[in-house]
């Protein structure tokens, strides 16, 4: 219990900190390393909860999330001679060396609460991820299957709007019309 | 999941497949007249798979989905819609002349979270019913992606759709949270042996009434729809007035009365405000208006607030009054849209009201359809929307709601004279230009049977009213 | 009404802060309408040319195919972790899950949705022929 307590406040005092360099970094590369960081440690946070499902979603969609960051970064840059001077500029350790710190107090923790026996849930019953999976493709598959026509819908909108005109659809209209 | 629970689920299985056969068809044999055959086709059977479904009711299937003659009556119902949708939508992509195939993949799962809210009887349904449905208009409205206004409709609408979501998912959580049950039946069993209303109930449909506000267009969550209607093309936005506000009606419907919600005092005032507020904002701002689509985005709201009287109206009575009176508004508006979608040229939507300038003597049929539509948004008689209006005020007086019946009735006369004023200019002599400019380049045999369909029932329900009736009375009963 | 009062003054400080702010930059901003005031510099050389640029799409388009797969993966990840309790039949509603999503690929895929390169989505405007 103990051992769960003091994970917990720490993840959250580490997420505090990334989140305010995060928003407080001038360059968005730094920013967004903080921001890696700070939902790293909030899905400790939700594993000391109880719920490490919920801290597995949390990694995935979100550091998913953040590699779409990554990429308007380098949409917003120009590709050119300029934004390859500027790259070898980012993995400097100066860079990467705070977020690595605070990452490495994450995974100190992490190993540091699995020895204790945390993530016992803070006061409530833990989930197990085998809960929610057979809940999910029991009781619930009728949802599954509906979120992958979701997906499918949001997939093809996105194509659709999202498709560069082809250079020949101009005559072809023509013929159309 | 047994055979019969198969059976009972078998229109919405029939139409998510529908538009996976449709997106491949899209991407291995591109020719927009084969895709949209196969997605009428498609619709067809998921009408037919209606019967058996309705031999297999009453069935919960998996705790999400309610397979009931409530239910199927209103899957029927949005089914028919969305076919008369796409038949409209064919002329009016044919005109526009390029990447029409995704259109119908889109509309099919804009129809599957549809069909699922009707039969939805748990949030975790209601919800991703809802999402398939907001995500696939999303695209839709904004199909029409060379043009400006149509881009920015659909951005207004994706983010004011999100926001409601929000609201919604938050009044969710509120109701779980106290009563720990997500299914619509579980959670009037708690409420009632938790002795009605607390404030997180209250907390919790209000939010909800939001987000489900925003989706109907409930004045005051309806400053997105005359834009989104004005921006949209004109086949999408029939789906969006049409079809999607029926769906949630449907819904909305059915989680009111399961719930008991209409005997707590506040939320009847909630609903009242919400009615009050969209028959005025309605018809008071529809009369400012010179654009055909957004005087129909205004009436829109106004039919909402409506419909909402009949909700608020106690017991089967109200129930079916708001039943019919959906089916009514749905005819009625895929009608008028249905006409603005065959009138407009490939570069733009037919909604000046120069373009209906002497119409009926331009092309009578057209006309005389598009007349139909008014006088029954209107709620003159011999037509669907006056004997929806009649069950409408029947099913408030029922319950004395004396003080809804006189605004209601104030507004149709509000009303009437925005709605007369678009019928004297398709009746006025059309001018030299107008009549040089006569073409529906947006027409196609498959939306003129449509609009044919369309018509006749709008003038059989208005007259013969009865058998639709009973079907309402037995689908209600099982409610 | 006891414990209510804190809201209210809870309301007003909101209330004040943004109205501060407007007061306050009413009351010091220097108002002043030269020639050059709407300039992003009001000495030196003008500027030319428009701060805008244009993004390539192409960003956006793999940003949202990644967002969706990746979503489609929580789903498996779920359906992993459970794998032999859920036996054949969640197999079943798995394979129906990625059956739709692998329909998905297979579309994106045909039309050039994936190509990375300076002619994309050469396919669809070839198949357009057959139209009309």
């Amino acid at each position: 219990m103990l051992a769960n307590t003091f994970t917990f406040y720490v993840a959250g005092l580490v997420a505090v900190a990334a989140t305010a360099l995060a928003i407080t970094g001038r360059n968005a590369v730094h920013a967004l390393l903080y921001f890696n960081v700070s939902l790293l440690a909030t899905a400790l946070v939700f594993f000391t909860f109880g719920a490490p499902f919920i801290a597995a979603l949390e990694v995935i969609i979100y550091a998913g999330a953040i590699l779409v960051l990554f990429l308007f970064v380098m949409m917003m840059l120009n590709l050119g001679s300029q934004a390859s001077e500027r790259e070898r500029e980012w993995v400097r350790p100066r860079v990467w060396i705070g977020p690595g710190i605070l990452a490495a107090i994450l995974l100190a923790q992490l190993a540091f609460a699995l020895a204790h026996g945390a993530g016992q849930g803070a006061g409530q019953a833990s989930i197990a991820p085998k809960q929610i999976a057979l809940a999910l493709f029991g009781p619930y598959v009728v949802g599954v299957e509906l979120a992958s026509m979701l997906l499918l819908a949001g997939l093809i909108g996105a194509f659709h709007l999202g498709r560069r005109e082809a250079p020949a659809s101009k005559s072809l209209e023509k013929g159309d019309a | 999941m047994s055979s019969a629970d198969w059976i009972a689920i078998s229109p919405l299985i029939a139409v998510a497949a529908a538009a996976v056969v449709v997106m491949m068809l899209a991407a291995f044999w591109r020719r927009h007249a084969i895709v949209a055959a196969a997605s009428m086709i498609g619709l067809a059977v998921a009408l037919f798979c209606v019967l058996p479904a309705r031999s297999a009711a009453p069935r919960m299937v998996t705790g999400l989905l309610a397979i009931d003659e409530f239910g199927l009556f209103y899957v029927g119902l949005l089914l028919k819609g969305s076919l008369a949708v796409a038949a409209v939508s064919y002329g009016y992509l044919r005109a526009r002349g390029r990447d029409a195939e995704e259109y119908y993949a889109l509309l099919l799962t804009a129809t599957l979270g549809c069909v699922t809210l009707a039969v939805s009887a748990h949030f975790v349904s209601f919800f991703l019913g809802l999402e398939i449905l907001s995500v696939s208009l999303y695209a839709l409205i904004a199909y029409t992606r060379e043009r400006a206004r149509s881009i920015e409709a659909g951005i207004k609408y994706l983010v004011l759709a999100a926001g409601s979501a929000a609201f919604l998912l938050f009044g969710m959580a509120l109701l779980y949270a106290e009563y720990g049950a997500m299914g619509f039946a579980p959670l009037a069993k708690a409420l009632k042996a938790s002795g009605g209303a607390n404030v997180y109930m209250l907390a919790g449909m209000a939010l909800i009434l939001v987000g489900a506000g925003f989706k109907l267009a409930a004045a005051p969550f309806h400053l997105w729809t005359p834009d989104v209607y004005e921006g949209a093309p004109a086949p999408a936005t029939a789906f969006v007035a049409g079809v999607s506000k029926v769906a949630m009606a449907a819904l909305l419907l059915r989680f009111l009365t399961q719930l008991g919600a209409t005997d707590s005092r506040p939320i009847l005032i909630a609903l009242s405000a919400l009615a009050v507020a969209s028959m005025f904002a309605g018809n008071l701002l529809a009369l400012l208006q010179r654009n055909v689509k957004r005087i129909l985005a205004y009436s829109s709201i106004a039919h909402i607030g409506y419909l909402l009287v009949a909700f608020i109206a106690a017991g089967p009575m109200g129930a079916e009054a708001a039943t019919f009176y959906l089916a009514a508004y749905m005819i009625t508006t895929l009608i008028a849209f249905g006409v603005v979608a065959a009138l407009s040229p490939r570069d733009r939507d037919a909604d000046a009201m120069e373009d209906y300038q002497g119409l009926f003597w331009r092309r009578p049929w057209m006309g005389g359809a598009f007349v139909a539509a008014l006088l029954s948004l209107a709620g003159i008689p011999l037509t669907a929307g006056f004997i929806g209006k009649y069950f409408v005020v029947a099913s408030g007086i029922g319950s004395a709601l004396w003080a809804l019946v006189l605004i209601l009735a104030l507004n149709s006369a509000i009303g009437l004279f925005y709605y007369l004023r678009s019928v004297v200019a398709v009746y006025a002599r059309p001018g030299e230009e107008a009549k040089a400019a006569d073409r529906a380049p947006g027409f196609s045999l498959a939306g003129g049977v449509a609009l044919a369909v369309l018509g006749f029932s709008l003038i059989l329900l208005g007259v013969y009213p009865a058998p639709l009736l009973r079907l309402i009375q037995t689908a209600i009963a099982s409610l | 009404m006891q414990t209510v009062w804190p809201l209210f003054v809870y309301l007003a400080a909101a209330a004040a802060v943004p109205a501060g702010m407007i007061m306050v930059s009413f009351v010091l901003g220097a108002r002043h309408s030269d020639r050059a005031t709407g300039e992003p510099y009001e000495s030196g050389i003008v500027s030319t040319g428009s701060a805008r640029l244009r993004f390539p799409i192409h960003f956006y388009l793999v940003a949202m195919f990644f967002v969706i797969f990746d979503l489609e993966a929580v789903f498996l990840f779920a359906w992993a972790v459970a794998v032999r309790e859920l036996g054949w039949a969640g197999f079943a509603e798995a394979l129906v899950f990625i059956g739709v999503l692998v329909a998905a690929l297979a579309y994106l895929w045909r039309l050039g949705a994936l190509d990375w390169g300076p002619k994309p989505f050469a396919r669809l405007s070839h198949s357009r022929h057959k139209d009309s």
